[in-house]
């Protein structure tokens, strides 16, 4: 199973980038128009044609492709039509804020649904469980500009225990992490909740009680490994987001990541490291998935039964 | 002076619904001693799990005891702390599950999960190895082959059988003086039913344990039981000494009960036995003697809400009958209730059998599973050259073991499964094209063993039943019409047709379930086990109805079932499957007169009379074969055992 899934992913990704390069033509006006008028020039015939020329926007779109694919393979993905700098290095530069940024939110958002979870779960309709769904209703609901406006005016700017904004240092991490961690995790904490629940209602969770295990035993031991199943899923797919790059976050943070880069790509209609980030977060949320694929054989025995066993 | 083991007073167990206390229990007593057997009998409903769980201070949250007290080894166990109960679960009283699938945890191997009562108990440093060969001799005492494997395996790899016998061991782990049973063998085959059950008595007398049985099973209860207590909507109806309750049950409940159960020797010409109406759904009890709506001999006081004040509480081991009747008036009119004489009807032996034109032909059909991956290939041959002939207005019935193939027969032939290799004929037509095979499909009807879950919960049961005349264009009068006659045809009052699913009681669902698979009119009827989860009471109006059916509409039904008696008075054919093959095929009372193969006749066996504990075994379901085996042995079709 997981040979398929590396056996497809050449094939996916000759997809998506064609997808992506479909972009050129789709785009609304005249990108060499654009271009020339970003760069403060006056689009005339002439400039209009060299830049297109310049930019290979001259060729058709199989041929155009065709090069794209052939310099692609040699990890060549082209140069910035507005920075001129080549695609690779612009995102290699983005790719660890990004990491970080994704690293420590997920730690954060991890510890929440864990801590949140399980507590409500087990004091299930007590105040303490009332409190976790109130609070994680609360982060639900907030937009992420706001809470980070909020956390920004106490942290930053009342208390000045962080940096406000910018990249550098682990102090800069800490604020943008806590907003995207709270903000996910407090969903992911009413998942593991209701989760846990219907696995403590479950047959082997009553037999686990009647061996004499106490309702706390019965859970960590019992129903949480089952209840982290679909958890793993959604955390997964959320990975998959971060990577791509939270672009709200990273511009009221002025954080490096990939999000601004694809930002200011669409803005400015710089349509190879556009490419470039598509094909980059196409390949890292195929890794993802697997890696998910590869939690869940772990957690859960019967998955590699279910696939290759079929029950008559 | 000595005490019984367990003895509970005037227990009464209340569950929080929605914004109502619920009575499930009420004032209930009764005792086990030491190595003794008590059986609580009970349909859905009537509060038997909510009395096992109180026993071991398992309630649900919403779940409280209300008042009585429950004494175990002389100590009040009601209203104990949890770090109290803790001392008890798994070491004084332990519980086994009815669903032995879903009572271990399937992402743990066994090991992990037997181990881990033993590490529970020892705080200071503990010997791994001795734990484990501690568990393998308890896998050895419950008889379970191959232990060493078994301890690395998980769950899902391993049979209910054995995983029963699993979770027996890991219930005398903490070496328990009482044993609580919830319906330990509900959800097993007829063989390994009963090699649970001689389990449990060899383990009882082994070890001097005392067992509390929960069963809606009467023969499982003549097994194993020294004591019944019969309830019925949470209340006692009938207590006392097993042999004498289920020789001569004085309560009309527990009467009605023992004549409902399918036996061997019932008369395929008389209707079965079958309670009228519905248990009653806790929360709803009607005043008075809550069984009086249902009660063949109940009169006006009954209905009275002091119907039941006054009389005589239980003593300890005392006999005790619920009933306001005087003793012998009872038992004058209980011998008086007559069954219903003869079917009317006698049209159906002029079509059954082998009279009828041939509706189904199976020629050569299989099916096989490839499984594996890509080193170790395999294949499972689920059904495996199966043929047989369905006449028309002929019941076949299917039986054998779980993953004998049984319904990948049936879901092959309707193309739920695409057929590895065989052919179907309808009317004696070769189903070939897609065309063809659709048309077959639209006439047959489906019914399912679990009623509610082959219903849409958010549509109502009206627009389930007229869903396939939809889809066969019919226009909303014709509709109309045929749903009058559809719920005049199974017994479900009209105004249930806007009645969601979950509005209706187990046996209206079954009700309703058939009427939808009656609505396109069918020539052949599909029923999968369709009524093994319901109540026996309920079982019996069911199979009266499916029968009643088949000789008014003359339409054919294949049956599967693994319920012997049941398929011995309702089919006139028997397919035996073993192994994805057909052991042997017969007309139904040659079969159970003289099966031929020896699977056929060690499945047969797994349904008679037991010699375990009590000779009332006998009163359930002797066998009185003699009147069948003088019939004449054509008409049948048999694989030699040699080819399986």
């Amino acid at each position: 199973m997981i040979i398929k899934r590396i056996l497809i992913l050449p094939v996916l990704l000759l997809v998506i980038s064609f997808l992506t390069f479909l972009l050129t033509s789709i785009v609304p006006g005249d990108i060499a128009e654009g271009i020339i008028l970003k760069q403060g020039g006056q689009p005339t015939e002439e400039t209009v044609a060299a830049m297109n020329e310049q930019l290979g926007l001259d060729r058709g779109l199989f041929a155009r492709y065709g090069q794209w694919l052939i310099q692609a393979l040699q990890l060549d993905l082209g140069t910035s039509w507005v920075s001129g700098e080549p695609v690779a290095k612009e995102l290699a530069e983005r790719i660890v804020p990004t990491l970080w940024l994704t690293s420590a939110s997920l730690v954060i958002s991890v510890l929440i649904t864990m801590f949140f979870g399980t507590a409500a779960a087990y004091f299930r309709d007590t105040a303490v469980d009332k409190a976790i769904l109130g609070f994680s209703l609360i982060m639900n609901c907030i937009p992420e500009f706001l809470l980070a406006f909020i956390l920004l005016f106490f942290f930053a700017y009342k208390w000045d225990i962080f940096p406000l904004v910018g990249y550098g240092s682990l102090e800069h991490l800490i604020l943008p992490s806590l907003v995207l961690g709270f903000g996910i995790g407090a969903g992911k904490a009413r998942l593991l909740r209701s989760s846990i629940l219907d696995a403590m209602n479950s047959n082997y969770v009553a037999m686990a009680r009647a061996k004499g295990l106490t309702k706390w035993q019965a859970l960590k031991k019992h129903a949480l490994r089952n209840a982290l199943i679909p958890i793993v899923t959604s955390f997964g797919s959320t990975v998959g987001f971060l990577l791509g790059g939270s672009v709200i976050i990273e511009n009221i943070f002025n954080w490096p990541g990939l999000g601004r880069l694809a930002l200011q790509a669409i803005n400015s209609r710089d349509i190879p490291v556009l490419q470039g980030y598509v094909l980059f977060a196409t390949v890292f949320i195929i890794g993802i998935y697997l890696i998910v694929d590869l939690l869940y054989m772990l957690i859960d025995p019967r998955v590699y039964a279910k696939r290759s066993n079929i029950h008559g | 002076m000595k005490h019984p083991l367990l003895e509970v007073e005037n227990l009464s167990v209340s569950y929080q619904m929605e914004n109502k206390r619920v009575q499930v229990v009420r004032d209930l007593s009764f005792s086990i001693d030491r190595g003794e057997t008590l059986a609580i009998v009970g349909e859905s409903g009537s509060g038997k799990t909510a009395t096992a769980l109180s026993i071991i201070g398992l309630l649900p949250d919403n779940g409280k005891i209300d008042k009585g007290k429950i004494y175990f080894d002389g100590k009040q166990l009601a209203g104990q702390t949890e770090k109290e109960w803790v001392e008890i679960r798994g070491k004084k009283i332990a519980m086994i599950m009815q669903d032995p699938m879903s009572a271990l945890n399937p992402v743990l191997t066994i090991g992990r999960q037997m181990e881990e009562v033993f590490l529970l108990r020892r705080k200071e440093k503990v010997n791994k190895k001795r734990i484990r060969q501690e568990c393998l001799s308890l896998l050895g005492l419950v008889g379970v082959t191959e232990p060493e494997l078994r301890l690395n395996q998980y769950p899902h790899e391993l049979s209910g059988g054995i995983l029963q016998r699993i979770t027996i061991a890991i219930a005398l782990a903490g070496k328990p003086d009482l044993l609580i049973a919830d319906e330990p063998t509900t959800a097993l085959d007829g063989i390994i039913k009963k090699q649970i059950l001689s389990l449990l008595a060899d383990l009882q007398k082994q070890l001097n344990l005392s067992i509390l049985l929960i069963t809606h099973d009467l023969a499982e209860t003549a097994t194993l039981a020294d004591k019944v207590l019969v309830l019925y909507a949470g209340k006692a109806v009938e207590y006392g000494k097993a042999d004498l309750v289920l020789k001569e049950p004085q309560h009309p409940y527990t009467k009605s009960l023992l004549k409902a159960v399918p036996t061997m020797d019932l008369d395929k010409n008389i209707p079965l036995f079958a309670l009228k109406g519905q248990p009653p759904k806790p929360g709803h009890l009607p005043p008075g003697c809550a069984f009086h709506p249902r009660c063949p001999i109940a009169e006006e006081k009954c209905k009275k809400d002091d119907a039941l004040n006054g009389l005589k509480e239980p003593g300890p081991y005392g006999r005790y009958v619920s009933c306001i009747r005087p003793k012998e008036e009872r038992k004058k009119l209980l011998s008086a209730i007559k069954l219903k004489p003869e079917r009317s009807s006698k049209i159906t032996n002029i079509f059954s059998g082998e009279n009828g034109a041939p509706i189904l032909e199976i020629h050569d059909l299989k099916k096989h599973f490839k499984a594996g991956n890509f080193l170790s290939r395999k294949v499972i041959k689920a059904v495996d050259g199966i043929s047989f002939t369905v006449n028309s207005g002929q019941i076949t019935a299917i039986v054998g073991e779980s993953g004998s193939g049984k319904s990948t027969l049936w879901k092959t032939i309707v193309g739920l499964h695409q057929a590895t290799g065989g052919e179907v004929y309808y009317l004696g037509k070769k189903l070939k094209t897609m065309k063809d095979k659709r048309a077959f499909y639209q006439q047959v009807g489906f019914v399912f063993q679990n009623a509610s879950a082959s219903f849409n919960p958010r549509m109502t049961v009206g627009e389930s039943i007229l869903e396939p005349l939809r889809a066969a264009k019919w226009n909303p009068k014709e509709r109309n019409g045929r749903l009058e006659r559809l719920f005049e045809l199974v017994g479900l009052p009209m105004e249930k047709r806007n009645a969601y699913p979950n509005e209706l009681s187990g046996g209206q669902q079954q009700r309703a379930a058939i009427a939808r698979a009656l609505s396109v009119n069918p020539k052949i009827m599909i029923l999968d086990e369709p009524v093994s989860s319901l109540d026996v009471s309920i079982q019996a109006q069911i199979i009266n109805l499916l029968k009643e059916l088949q000789e008014k509409l003359q339409i054919s039904m294949l049956f599967i079932s693994h319920d012997l008696p049941l398929v011995r008075y309702f089919a006139d054919q028997v397919l035996v499957m073993h192994h994805g093959k057909l052991v042997e095929r017969a007309k139904c009372e040659e079969l159970f007169a003289h099966p031929t193969h020896p699977y056929s006749e060690k499945l047969i066996r797994a349904f008679l009379p037991s010699e375990e504990k009590n000779k009332t075994v006998h009163l359930l379901c002797h066998s009185s074969h003699s009147e069948m085996s003088g019939k004449s042995l054509q008409n049948r079709e048999r694989t030699l055992p040699s080819k399986v």
